[in-house]
Parts: C-alpha cells; sequence; structure tokens
C-alpha cells in the first residue's frame, strides 16, 4: 500500500469540497477519478498528494501521515502533474524536464539523470523541440513537456516506485497524444508505480483505468473497476446526460455516448420518422 | 529503426561543457584585464609593469614605496576591490530578484529596495548627533551598512507583499509600488538636505547619485563581509530558484521550501544592496542588465546566471567607475549617473522588445 485515505474532509472557507472520502492506492495501479467540474477531483489529488491540509480523516504514504514528510522526502517519493503551469524565463524544453530531477541531484546532473531524460524525450516523441524555449511551444506541447518533467522525478524508470499525480494530463493534448500520455502512465504502473489520474474523457478513463473513482459534490460515489462503475443511471445522475453504455467493438472496454437531456435523442432537430434510428 | 537512433544521437548535445567553461574563462580574463586598467588608468597613467609591482609590494617587504606603489595601493586599489564587490552584490542580487518574482524586470534600484536603503543610511548621517545622544556611534562604517541593510529589508518586504499574490507576481504593480516607493524614499532623502549642515550635504548627495569616490580600506573592510553573502548563497539557492521558475506551488511539489527560500533571497538582497548602497550609494541598472546579458548569452539556469552574472557585474562596474573617473579629469562623474546613462537605454530597449509579452 502507498497513499491510503481514511475518511478525509476537506473544507475552505464555508464550502465542504470533499467530505468522508476514503481510498487506498495500490502499486502498480492506475487509478482514475472522474466527475463533474467542480466535484472535488482536483481537491481531492491535492489531499492526496499532501497540498491541502485536511479537516479530519487522515492521509498516509507508506504507513506514515504525510504531512509529517520532509518537502524533499516527499518530493522523491511522488511526483504531481497540475494544470496552468507557465514556465518563467527562457527555458529550454530539456531544462524544464531536468528540473524534474531536482530533488534527486545535488547540484549538477549525473548520466542517469539524463538518461532518464532522454528516455522520456523518447517516450513522450519531444525529440524535435527539445532545444525550444518552452514557453514559446503552444498548449498542447507545452503540458507534454511538464508531463514530462514530472514523470522523471522518480527513484528510476526500472524499478520504479514512483507515484505520480496527474491532474487532467490530457486535457489540452490531441487525440495521438492522449493516449500517448494514457499508455506511458500504464506502462510505469506495470513497472511498479502508482498513478491517481483525473480525467474529463470517460473514454479514456475506461479505457486505461485499472480503478476508477466517481466523484460528485465532494462525496464519492462509486468505486471500482471500469465494468463495475460505468453504469448508465449512475453516469446519468452524475453528469445530468444521457447515456448508453456499449462494448468497445476492439478493446471491450466500455465504451459510452452520450446525448443531450434537454432534447433527447434528436438534437438536431431531426425529425422522427426520417432519422435512421425511427425506422 | 537504426536510423532513428544514430540520428537521435546525432541530435544529441554534448551539453557543451567546454562552451560553459569557456564563457567562464572569457567572463574571469575580462574581469582580470579590467581591473588591471581600473588600476593603471586615471589621474595619472601608471604603466602597466609598476601596476604589477605595486600589487606584488603587498606581498613582500618593501621599504620604500614609490608614488605609483602608494597610488595604487591606498587610493586605487580599495576603490577597485569595492566596484568588484559592490558590482559583482548588485548584480546577483538582482538575478535573485528576479528568479523570486519570477520576473527580468525586478532590479534592486527599479523597485526602491536600494532608494530605501539610501534612505536609512541618510537619516542615520543627518541624525548621527542625535542618535549619538541615545547609543554609542564611534564608528559609523560599521552603522551605516546596518541601516542600509535594514531599510532594504524593509523595501524589499514591502514590495514582495505588495506585487505578489497567490503567488503570482503582477509586473505592473510591481513597478508601479517601486516608483512609489522611489519616489518617497527620494523625496525624504531631499527633505533631509534641508536639515543638513554643509558636510552632512555632500555626503547626501553623494548617496543619490552614487559614488565610489569615498571608498578607502578602513570603509570597505567591514563592509566585504555583507557583500559577500549573497555571493556564498548562490550555490544552495540556484537549484530552487530554478525550481521556482515553474510557480510556486510546482516548485514545493519538487521538494522546494518556497517560503524559506523567500525570505532568505529578501534577506541576502537587503544584506547586499544594503552593503553596497552603504559604501557607493545608488548605482541604478547593473541588477538589471547584467543578468539580462548573461541570459542572452548563457541561457536562464540559476547555476550559471548567479555566477556569471556576479563576474559581469564586476567587470563592468570596474568599467564604469574608470569611465567616471577619466571622462571628465580632473573633476570625477558620480558612478551611478554613468551607469544610468547606459542603463536606461537599455531598460527601453528591454520594454520595446519585451512590448508583447508585457502588455498580457
Amino acid at each position: 500500500m502507498t497513499i491510503r485515505a481514511d475518511d478525509i474532509s476537506v473544507s475552505s472557507g464555508n464550502k465542504v469540497r470533499l467530505s468522508n472520502v476514503s481510498l487506498a492506492l495500490q502499486p502498480g495501479q492506475l487509478v482514475v477519478a472522474i466527475g463533474p467540474n467542480g466535484a472535488g477531483k482536483s481537491t481531492l489529488l491535492k489531499a492526496l498528494s499532501g497540498q491541502l491540509p485536511i479537516q479530519s480523516g487522515s492521509v498516509t504514504l507508506d504507513a506514515i501521515p504525510i504531512n509529517e514528510w520532509g518537502k524533499q522526502a516527499l518530493a522523491r517519493r511522488r511526483a504531481v502533474f497540475s494544470q496552468h503551469t507557465n514556465v518563467a524565463f527562457d527555458f529550454t524544453v530539456e531544462e524544464v524536464i531536468m528540473l524534474g530531477r531536482g530533488p534527486f541531484s545535488h547540484g549538477a546532473e549525473t548520466h542517469s539523470d539524463w538518461q532518464m531524460v532522454e528516455q522520456i524525450i523518447d517516450e513522450l516523441d519531444l525529440g524535435a523541440l527539445r532545444h525550444r524555449i518552452c514557453n514559446q511551444l503552444s498548449g498542447g506541447e507545452q503540458q507534454r513537456v511538464q508531463i514530462a518533467r514530472v514523470l522523471v522525478q522518480s527513484d528510476s524508470v526500472s524499478d520504479a516506485t514512483g507515484i505520480f499525480f496527474m491532474d487532467e494530463p490530457t486535457s489540452s493534448l490531441d487525440i495521438e497524444h492522449q493516449h500517448q500520455v494514457m499508455d506511458l502512465l500504464r506502462r510505469r504502473t506495470h513497472n511498479g508505480s502508482t498513478v491517481f489520474a483525473v480525467l474529463h474523457d470517460l473514454n479514456l478513463a475506461a479505457t486505461y483505468a485499472d480503478e476508477i473513482i466517481i466523484v460528485d459534490q465532494g462525496r464519492q460515489i462509486a468505486a471500482g473497476a471500469p465494468w463495475d462503475v460505468m453504469k448508465t443511471d449512475l453516469l446519468d445522475t452524475v453528469f445530468s446526460a444521457n447515456f448508453t453504455v456499449v462494448t468497445h467493438p476492439v478493446s471491450g472496454v466500455p465504451a459510452l455516448l452520450t446525448s443531450s437531456p434537454i432534447s433527447g435523442r434528436n438534437t438536431r432537430g431531426v425529425p422522427a420518422e426520417t432519422s435512421p434510428t425511427g425506422q | 529503426m537504426e536510423d532513428t537512433v544514430s540520428e537521435r544521437q546525432q541530435q544529441q548535445p554534448t551539453r557543451r561543457p567546454l562552451a560553459i567553461q569557456f564563457r567562464y574563462l572569457a567572463l574571469v580574463s575580462a574581469l582580470v584585464l579590467a581591473l588591471i586598467a581600473n588600476l593603471a588608468f586615471g589621474g595619472v597613467a601608471i604603466p602597466f609593469s609598476d601596476v604589477i609591482s605595486a600589487l606584488m609590494s603587498n606581498f613582500v617587504d618593501h621599504d620604500a614605496p614609490d608614488r605609483f606603489t602608494l597610488v595604487v595601493n591606498h587610493i586605487r586599489l580599495p576603490r577597485a576591490l569595492a566596484a568588484m564587490l559592490v558590482g559583482a552584490s548588485l548584480a546577483i542580487t538582482g538575478a535573485m530578484l528576479q528568479g523570486l518574482f519570477r520576473n527580468p524586470l525586478a532590479d534592486p534600484g527599479l523597485v526602491g529596495v536600494s532608494a530605501g536603503a539610501a534612505l536609512a543610511a541618510v537619516a542615520t548621517i543627518v541624525f548621527a548627533h542625535e542618535l549619538s545622544k541615545w547609543i554609542v556611534i564611534d564608528k559609523m562604517q560599521y552603522v551605516l551598512p546596518v541601516a542600509a541593510f535594514l531599510g532594504g529589508f524593509l523595501c524589499t518586504l514591502l514590495i514582495y507583499r505588495i506585487s505578489k499574490r497567490d503567488g503570482h507576481t503582477n509586473v505592473a504593480t510591481m513597478l508601479l509600488a517601486g516608483i512609489a516607493i522611489n519616489a518617497i524614499a527620494l523625496s525624504m532623502i531631499g527633505t533631509l538636505t534641508y536639515l543638513s549642515d554643509d558636510e552632512q550635504l555632500r555626503d547626501v548627495v553623494f548617496w543619490q547619485l552614487g559614488s565610489l569616490g569615498g571608498v578607502s580600506w578602513s570603509l570597505l573592510l567591514p563592509t566585504i563581509p555583507l557583500l559577500v553573502i549573497p555571493l556564498l548563497i548562490l550555490k544552495w539557492a540556484s537549484g530552487p530558484l530554478n525550481a521556482l521558475a515553474l510557480g510556486e506551488d510546482d516548485a514545493g511539489n519538487l521538494g522546494v521550501n518556497v517560503t524559506a527560500l523567500t525570505y532568505l533571497i529578501i534577506l541576502a538582497v537587503a544584506i547586499g544592496v544594503g552593503a553596497a548602497v552603504a559604501i557607493s550609494g545608488i548605482i541604478g541598472f547593473v541588477g538589471l542588465i547584467v543578468p539580462h546579458l548573461i541570459r542572452l548569452i548563457s541561457g536562464v539556469n540559476h547555476r550559471h546566471l548567479l555566477p556569471q552574472s556576479a563576474l559581469l557585474g564586476s567587470c563592468l562596474l570596474l568599467l564604469a567607475d574608470l569611465t567616471s573617473r577619466t571622462i571628465v579629469v580632473p573633476a570625477e562623474l558620480p558612478i551611478g549617473l554613468v551607469t544610468s546613462a547606459f542603463g536606461g537605454p537599455f531598460f527601453l530597449w528591454l520594454l520595446v522588445r519585451n512590448r508583447k509579452r508585457l502588455a498580457t
């Protein structure tokens, strides 16, 4: 067991952000939290990664309360990808990725630091960008650089025990890179790493997650394997949309189709008699 | 597959360790040349060989020092050393402040740190008589740096509190608050000039314009440890400052204690700038220009930016001092006027160049 949350609640001001959530992250698992905007997914991620004080309950990392970890020790154990990172000054892509090795280095970069950077540049296909100025890249490119930076912040790749918290890592990526990133995260878990990700794309979640947690209004509504939690009625209530769950013809995972909750199936105003489904 | 691998290895940079070492070598050579030029030229030109032998005479017993030796060792050397240390201190504190604010326009002079330090120093001089009734001031050269440090510290803290919000620096607020602090401090210094007698007045003007003219060994020695402090923390601060470029949250997730780093930098800046102001008054723009040039030459990594800024700062202030001593011989121009004459246009150029980025 790596991270364990027992009955945690978080509030800021008068607003309750999380109430009575319990969960455990196992090594080698890719856990994905889904839920509507403002449900408390990011708050949960911050609480689990030790970035937020919690009002009640406890979060432990390796059985030690997470707020008792030293900053440096914590940084060697877990890495966090957060949105809205913009890099001050003209750091190159390579330099930004190397910042992820910071918690492990004493002064100059070592050969193994460079090996990890080379590997991630290769894995995320950043070779063509490596000497470019990071803050001059497109949003999606910068996001991939930050993901690379986060993924080198672990002991080593081969026998990884790293824990990666990823807050919407695919939000501004194109389809190719969404799969590239999720594939890479899953490969890391095969090596023994732990990944906790917040995703908005439910199909991506269903495709890659070992376990899915549905969060709504600060509460954990459901948790389990994709086929166990991706239920039409549950999703309909949580996301206020009309869901259809089918089996993905190729991968066999749940595939989710949605339609507007307001106008039903005929969102384009096509008369029911002439629409293909109506015949 | 074979092809892509070899292609990648070709693309791989060799990390250019030689290029980095070459930059250090070039900067150190430039510094040595600037030092020798600074010692050799002035009211009287002294041949290089005599400069060298005068410097050597500090290490071997010399029974009858000649005129050149006296000029070099007792007039020019303390002044050149002051220029080097002040230049290094201003440049490195500029680079650190910019790293802390995550903005290349945060210069100790522009944001009011130097003016705050100068105000405290001037107030100490003008009220020295009053102060001496309460505490014993027999060594002014020890009291001044401390007062200047306190003034600089309060201004740095103030500007940081005003312009930082939720971990983000508002550039406009920072620069405008700097204008306000500069205006307040300079108006108070102006007020103090009316309260001061003739002898004090000369000192006060010296603080406003910046000058190395008054430097002697007895004035310089107590401030050397203070000027060196920003140089001592550069090794420790460079890694965390790099991480801070990602923002406070991400730096925290990389294990950086952002609060501790912030106070360390503010303290180091206040000490370095305070000590610099105490012996040379307000010398503007060094902390702005030097780190900017190094970023253009060597990149933005603080591990190289900080030490190289210190070297180039030393070098440039030696040359500025030389200019101030030789341009209107036999009179002398305050060095602050020289740096501002070059720094002002440079600042404008920076603004025009970054117009797009600053507009957002």
